[in-house]
């Protein structure tokens, strides 16, 4: 209830900022698209890696980088500390920002999936374990851009800030593509965007064991790290310019 | 340098909400020793007070005086570093959420997101205090209805504070923090501003105004406490406050020989022609002069006598080398 009122407020000032609905909406859609023609694509064995990638790249863009934007401006605006005098949680007033972008990412990875599914011709093996992968990929970075936004002055200072964020989620999709199992493989499910990648390349390609024991470990890893990130954050976060 | 009169004829409230709060009898708010530190730089120095239901207290000193941080602290935004906050019997920091049905906050700085229009702006505070929509109502109290649909970036400055208001009223608190909540209105508004105040304390709700405007403390608060670099420096009715302090008679004696004055109780000081009496005996000093000016033709141009303003009071603090307690 709370996190609609706010999600529906939040939507609002993204549709009437021009620049915000453009970085937002149409600079991912493009990147994602170009990723499914590029290079890598030819070389990838099959599309689940591809989409794996396009994901994870339209999650940081969309969603990691958006919130840690909008909790900076916001809190210069000071709505955050107006919204700190009001009953809404911490949780709540931070799902309440990150739902628009979050649906917005959803749209756009609908999109560019899609257009990977054509060129390659294939299609996920689980879709309902692709929208697990999503909504597990949409906690993380949320949590990871709540995380950031607890260390980020100002919006200006966010394109920098969010750097060390894109580096691990970039190395988390990467380490995900190497083989691996047993305690290795766990603590590569910790690191934030390996568990989203590996998640969506079963969902697309298969597994080659049962389908739940190769993805319980990744999902409860991954949640468990984001919401140790999240708790960190509200304990780090100002809710106010002035410290 | 707490005051133990607080009205207590009212009726406890019980506030409708997720979290309902039972108000005890006592002091809605109290604040006790309170200090607060930036650092090594302490902004509140043992600062003590209570509101009760009903009441209006008003925090009034220079820039930097520590009204802010105070009021920041009483609604759980900062933790204090020493004393304690009460509000309606809770630590604010704590149970922030719980107070924030019960506990209205008027900031320093108005807080809005800029592309919402004011009736969205009062609609997102209603839903989230889930309460029954009210725009239309609320922008009518603080004279905003023309301007309803009007995105809030776009308001004027004393406009956007109006809203504020609003929103302060939309959730009929049991306490008003208010800070600087009249700053940058026009006279029309600030005594419309004065006259809601007026109503919420009417219905018993406890409210901490912080204000540099002595005349408003003078219309509408109970007791005033005048913060200095820190500290409560004094604390009182108006009444009270300026009962402490010499009366003034002030006047321009035309012609002026300053040798030619006669005894007075008081003690004189001159500023660019002005004479300046300060003196415990308003009445027998005033008479003195009076009778001198009968006496010797001397005409008295803009004479004033009463007791020290709060203007003066004001001016007299800030002169002062360190804070007194
Ligand atoms: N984040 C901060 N870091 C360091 N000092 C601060 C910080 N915030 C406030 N201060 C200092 O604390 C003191 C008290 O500030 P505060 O805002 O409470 O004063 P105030 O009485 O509200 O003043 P004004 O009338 O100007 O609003 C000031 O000297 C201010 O510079
Ligand atoms: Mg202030």
């Amino acid at each position: 209830m709370t996190v609609l009122t706010l999600a529906v407020a939040e939507s609002r000032l993204i549709l009437r900022n021009r620049t915000v609905l453009l970085t937002a909406a149409v600079l991912p859609l493009i990147f994602g698209l170009l990723l499914s023609r590029s290079n890598l694509a030819g070389q990838a064995p099959s599309a689940g890696p591809i989409a794996a990638m396009q994901m994870v790249m339209l999650l940081v863009f969309g969603l990691f980088m958006a919130i840690t934007m909008t909790l900076t401006a916001r809190r210069q605006q000071l709505y955050l500390k107006r919204l700190r005098t009001s009953p809404a949680s911490t949780a709540s007033i931070v799902a309440g920002l990150a739902s628009p972008l979050a649906l917005i990412v959803l749209a756009q990875t609908a999109v560019v999936l899609a257009v990977t599914a054509w060129d390659s011709g294939s299609a996920p093996v689980h879709p309902a374990l692709l929208v697990l992968a999503f909504v597990n990929g949409a906690v993380t970075m949320t949590a990871f851009g709540f995380l950031t936004a607890s260390f980020t002055k100002t919006p200006e200072a966010a394109q920098i800030t969010v750097l060390p964020g894109m580096l691990v989620f970039m190395a988390g999709v990467f380490l995900s593509f190497a083989p691996g199992e047993g305690p290795a493989a766990a603590l590569r499910s910790a690191i934030p965007g390996a568990a989203l990648a590996e998640l969506t390349v079963t969902a697309w390609d298969g597994a080659a064991d049962g389908a739940f024991a190769s993805i319980a470990e990744p999902l409860l890893v991954s949640t468990a790290v984001a919401l140790l990130a999240s708790v960190i954050a509200a304990k780090l976060f100002r809710w106010q310019p002035r410290a | 340098m707490r005051f133990r009169h607080y009205r207590r004829d009212l009726p406890n409230r019980r506030i409708e909400g997720m979290n309902a709060i039972t108000h005890e009898p006592g002091p809605a708010v109290e604040i006790r020793d309170l200090s607060c530190r930036y650092g090594s730089f302490t902004a509140v120095d043992r600062v003590s007070f209570a509101v009760g239901p009903g009441e209006l207290f008003a925090l009034l000193g220079t820039n930097g005086a520590g009204k802010t941080t105070t009021i920041e602290t009483a609604i759980g935004m900062r933790r204090p570093a020493a004393g304690s906050a009460r509000v309606l019997g809770r630590d604010p920091y704590r149970h922030r959420r719980d107070l924030a049905g019960a506990v209205a906050v008027i900031g320093q700085e108005t807080g809005f997101a800029d592309d919402l229009t004011a009736a969205e702006t009062i609609k997102l505070w209603t839903d989230l205090h889930r309460l029954p929509s009210q725009s239309d109502a609320l922008l009518e109290r603080v004279d905003l209805a023309h301007r309803a649909a009007v995105r809030v970036g776009a308001l004027s400055g004393g406009e956007r504070r109006r809203l504020d208001l609003a929103l302060a009223l939309a959730t009929s608190p049991t306490v008003l923090f208010a800070d600087e909540p009249t700053t940058g209105l026009d006279p029309a508004s600030r005594r419309r501003t004065w006259g809601l105040l007026r109503e919420l304390t009417q219905r018993g709700t406890a409210v901490v105004l912080t204000t540099h405007y002595l005349d408003e403390a003078a219309e509408l608060a109970d007791h005033v406490a005048i913060m200095d670099r820190g500290r409560i420096a004094r604390f009182g009715t108006v009444a009270e406050i300026t009962a402490a302090y010499e009366a003034r008679i002030s006047m321009r004696p035309k012609p002026f020989d300053p040798l030619a004055l006669p005894a007075l109780a008081g003690r004189t000081s001159v500023d660019d022609g002005l004479l300046t009496v300060r003196t415990t005996e308003l009445q027998a000093d005033l008479h003195r002069l009076l009778d001198w000016a009968a006496r010797t033709g001397v005409d008295l141009a803009d004479l004033k006598a009463g007791p020290a303003t709060l203007d003066e009071i004001f001016a007299e603090l800030e002169a002062e080398p360190t804070a007194t307690p």
